[in-house]
């Protein structure tokens, strides 16, 4: 088991190597994506910004603690896009191309190989500006449990992980329907329910973001549990969600693999 | 560029666009849904919040309107807006040919531009009549003929605008690898700062007196301010006037990338 | 069609050069996040003074090995790509300021980049090029008759140009760039990844075009059969620099050093009769009844004879070397220095003819 695992991180630490000279290739590229995710997140502060000039509460949540949970979301989104977001773009591409063949053959899990094999080092410097970002939004609130902190990090680094599964969800059926456009689509316009806190929608729509679509467990739950306080049952409901996604995914993934393998020749 | 050619490239591209698949029909009632959905819950919190009737000079009903139109104007204003064609144009070496026809290669994808914006057309007239039966519309929201003129006035010439920009963003493309971040950085900007998120009416005064200066907010806060009647022929025209600078500039800031952009260009594979 | 042969150059070069500037990464981790800070740039000639002239209905082959220059010299007298240095003239204009005058009247066909759009059927995108060129109707639809019959693609004009096979869509692409009757044609590796039979139906349709509109051509090609085929004059490019302008004919007067002796026997040689001949010439193929020896070329007669003194000869023809391979040894890294010289100054001998 642990010899399995320490397999997996040494093969990822030659993913991360191999990414880095990559990235540094095309230099443009990596300062532009620095100044986006800037601009990225001036537009996320500032739209919070100036809707608390006009109210002082969203969803029972103060301006210090919206900073908090709008952080929050930048660091996930950093997360997601230096760890997933270029393995999952190209994976529609790979899948129509017939080039999957290639990575079915090594002896490692397919799902992993192919949802991280590609670094995005250009993203990394984003990573520590989100990361500063968060530091700022709880020194900014101040006052909050050390403990709870550490948890909401934790709680956040599972929302990155449910934000890779939702994404991957839609992806799959590239498989069997050979476009991606109208679902990749979806998925984003999805996500952009989990970028409002998810006490604002009404009863049957928050439930379905804290089950079947849990997308409310990529920042907004965590951020309720860090305000609200930690209880057994908020993280035995993380824990069944992300468990209960991931296995569907991992099936879901085999099945369409079925498909491929029995479709190609 | 003849007439002749004009309406064949427009028209050619339209029956392109029309041909794609149910799903991108699905998708976009899906992505209009979704968007209103996301809009409407958080002003029902923030009114309830609040307790206060009005703000931003909208009532809920009016600030609910003013999502749905802006909405619906920025699938106009802004087209395909997540197309990089020109910058593929770039990097796959396609723009040789168009280096050696004898035709102007931004009247080409000006026709092309106009072509693809037949499906948001389609998707604007439908989803904005049903808004318009089953919303309810506020007195202080006046939608006459003379409104929708002078808004559809400035759609179009939004539309030139965000048209151009494409030439300096995606010029870059000349020179590095990847525009898409450019791309997306110019989207989310227009995004905050035109009034799609938010209406500007609630940014500070100052904000909004500076905004009214750069071409943002005339992508889609003054157009659907104008569609509401909000607008006086006044105010209008001078919206007008500073589009047209800001068209002129634009326009010469992206011949200039483009001049030099061309000094570089290989055709890729030399 | 247009009258007789003119003495006016349809296209002027002039002293043509161009250098790109590559970026340089020193290897590793560190050299790449060095790199993000400052980067090492180096200069690379892909053309060196340049200078050449084509006439009115001149097929002139443009030869070398991969990087010698070639494509950059057609793109830019095709006006895709600026010279650094030199100057131009296509029909009295210089083709990077892309008049439209210039344009109406040139086309460029590139054998491994499609110019005809994709998503189209090739019909379709012909009546776009006809309102781009403004082809008066009657002309255009006399012009696309005559080149698809002799192209014989009736049958794939309404097919969506991405469906066609790689030989139909060349044959497209031939057809939509010489729509509107150019006077200056490029031709960047026309055959490229064709079968037998689609290069030769290409190569006679060029001829075909070449006899009735007479126009001047530049052909680049990696098959020799291409040059030899369609072009008299050839221009050999080396690392950037023009080596040779002539007569092809020229060429294999010149440089050739060696002949062909093609063999045809009676009965199947013995393995020593074999080995007899590997000791008087370089022995290229044999099969049961034939052998081709690479001769030097003075010696072609004491062999020939040889030959038919030792085995039972039904019939011997002497052949030129191929241009193929000549051109190939003048490429050659070893020969360099002197053959430059020596090529250089034979060429500006000969000149232009």
């Amino acid at each position: 088991m642990t010899r399995g695992v320490m397999r997996y991180i040494r093969l990822y630490g030659s993913f991360l190597r191999f990414s880095f000279s990559k990235a540094m290739e095309f230099r443009l590229d990596f300062y532009f994506r620095v100044v986006m995710d800037m601009v990225f997140y001036a537009v996320h502060l500032l739209f919070f910004t100036i809707i608390y000039d006009h109210t002082s509460m969203l969803g029972g949540w103060t301006l210090d603690q919206i900073y908090v949970f709008v952080c929050g979301a930048m660091l996930v989104d950093a997360l997601h896009m230096t760890i997933f977001a270029n393995n999952l773009w190209w994976l529609p591409i790979y899948i129509n191309r017939g080039d999957l063949d290639y990575y079915l053959v090594r002896p490692v899990s397919s799902l992993f190989f192919l949802s991280v094999r590609e670094f995005a080092a250009n993203s990394f410097l984003n990573l520590i500006a989100a990361s500063a970002l968060v530091v700022w939004a709880l020194g900014r609130h101040g006052g909050l449990d050390p403990v709870g902190i550490l948890v909401y990090l934790l709680f956040l680094v599972a929302g990155t992980f449910i934000h890779y599964l939702v994404r991957i969800t839609f992806i799959i059926p590239v498989f069997w329907l050979h476009s991606n456009r109208g679902l990749d689509e979806m998925a984003w316009t999805l996500h952009r329910l989990s970028e409002r806190p998810h006490q604002i929608y009404p009863g049957p729509l928050r439930w379905i973001l804290l089950s079947v679509l849990p997308l409310a467990f990529t920042v907004s739950y965590p951020a309720h549990v860090l305000f609200g306080g930690l209880t057994w049952q908020a993280v035995a409901h993380l824990l069944t969600v992300v468990a209960g996604l991931f296995l569907f995914v991992v099936w879901f993934w085999n099945l369409a693999l079925k498909a491929y393998s029995s479709a190609s020749s | 560029m003849r007439a002749g050619l004009f309406t064949r490239v427009v028209s050619l591209e339209a029956r392109k666009q029309m041909s794609y698949r149910v799903d991108f029909w699905i998708n976009a009632v899906m992505g209009f849904v979704a968007e209103l959905t996301i809009a409407y819950f958080l002003w029902a919190a923030i009114f309830q919040a609040r307790g206060a009737d009005r703000i931003g000079g909208f009532t809920f009903e009016g600030m609910a309107l003013y999502y749905v139109a802006a909405i619906l104007l920025a699938k106009l204003v802004r087209g395909q807006s997540k197309d990089l064609t020109i910058a593929r144009d770039i990097y796959e070496g396609s723009l040789t040919r168009y280096l050696i026809y004898p035709c102007s290669y931004v009247l080409f994808k000006y026709a092309e531009h106009l072509g693809s914006l037949v499906p948001a057309l389609l998707q604007t007239l439908v989803f904005g009549v049903m808004a318009l039966f089953w919303m309810q519309i506020p007195g202080d929201v006046q939608i006459d003929s003379l409104s929708v003129a002078m808004a559809l006035t400035l759609v179009v010439v939004a539309n030139m605008l965000a048209f151009l920009l494409r030439f300096p963003i995606q010029g870059v493309a000349f020179w590095a690898d990847n525009v898409w971040s450019l791309n997306v950085m110019l989207r989310l900007a227009t995004e905050l700062l035109g009034g799609l998120l938010l209406p500007l009416s609630l940014f500070p005064p100052a904000a909004q007196a500076f905004l009214a200066w750069l071409p943002f907010p005339y992508f889609f806060y003054v157009p659907v301010q104008t569609l509401f009647g909000r607008v006086s022929v006044g105010e209008w025209l001078a919206a007008l006037g500073v589009m047209s600078v800001w068209c002129v500039v634009i326009g010469a800031i992206g011949a200039m990338v483009w001049r030099r952009g061309h000094r570089v260009y290989t055709g890729v594979g030399i | 069609m247009s009258g007789k042969r003119g003495e006016e150059a349809m296209i002027e070069v002039e002293g043509l050069s161009k250098s790109f500037w590559v970026h340089q990464k020193a290897p590793g981790l560190m050299g790449s996040i060095r790199s993000l800070v400052r980067r090492e740039k180096i200069e690379k000639r892909a053309l060196q003074s340049i200078s050449f002239r084509v006439q009115e209905g001149e097929v002139v082959g443009l030869v070398g090995a991969n990087g010698a220059g070639k494509t950059t010299l057609v793109k830019i007298l095709a006006g895709i790509v600026h010279p650094s240095d030199g100057d131009a003239r296509v029909l009295g204009y210089r083709p990077w300021q892309r008049d439209d005058r210039l344009r109406r009247r040139m086309a460029l066909i590139m054998g491994q980049k499609a110019q005809l759009w994709w998503d189209l059927p090739a019909a379709d995108g012909f009546l776009l090029l006809r309102e781009i060129y403004q082809v008066p109707k009657e002309r255009f639809e006399e012009s696309l008759e005559r080149l698809v019959a002799l192209l014989g693609v009736e049958d794939q004009l309404q097919v969506q140009v991405r469906r066609l096979s790689l030989g139909e869509r060349m044959k497209m692409e031939l057809i939509a760039a010489l729509l509107h009757s150019p006077k200056v044609v490029y031709l960047d590796e026309p055959t490229i990844g064709l079968d037998l039979g689609a290069q030769r139906a290409i190569r006679e349709f060029i001829l075909a075009y070449q006899q009735t509109d007479r126009p001047a051509m530049l052909v680049t090609s990696h098959y020799m059969e291409d040059i030899e085929r369609l072009c008299e004059r050839i221009l050999i490019l080396r690392q950037g620099r023009l080596v040779y302008d002539g007569s092809r004919r020229q060429v294999t007067e010149r440089f050739a050093r060696y002949k062909l002796i093609k063999v045809l026997l009676r009965k199947p040689a013995e393995a020593d009769d074999l080995a007899y001949v590997d000791t008087i010439g370089r022995r290229l193929a044999h099969s049961e009844d034939q052998i081709q020896l690479e001769v030097e070329r003075n010696q072609v007669a004491s062999v020939a004879s040889a030959l038919m003194a030792r085995l039972s000869v039904v019939d011997l023809a002497i052949e030129e070397e191929p241009l193929g391979h000549i051109v190939e040894r003048l490429q050659r890294a070893q020969q360099e220095e002197e053959n430059e010289q020596m090529l250089f100054d034979v060429g500006m001998q000969s000149g232009i003819s």
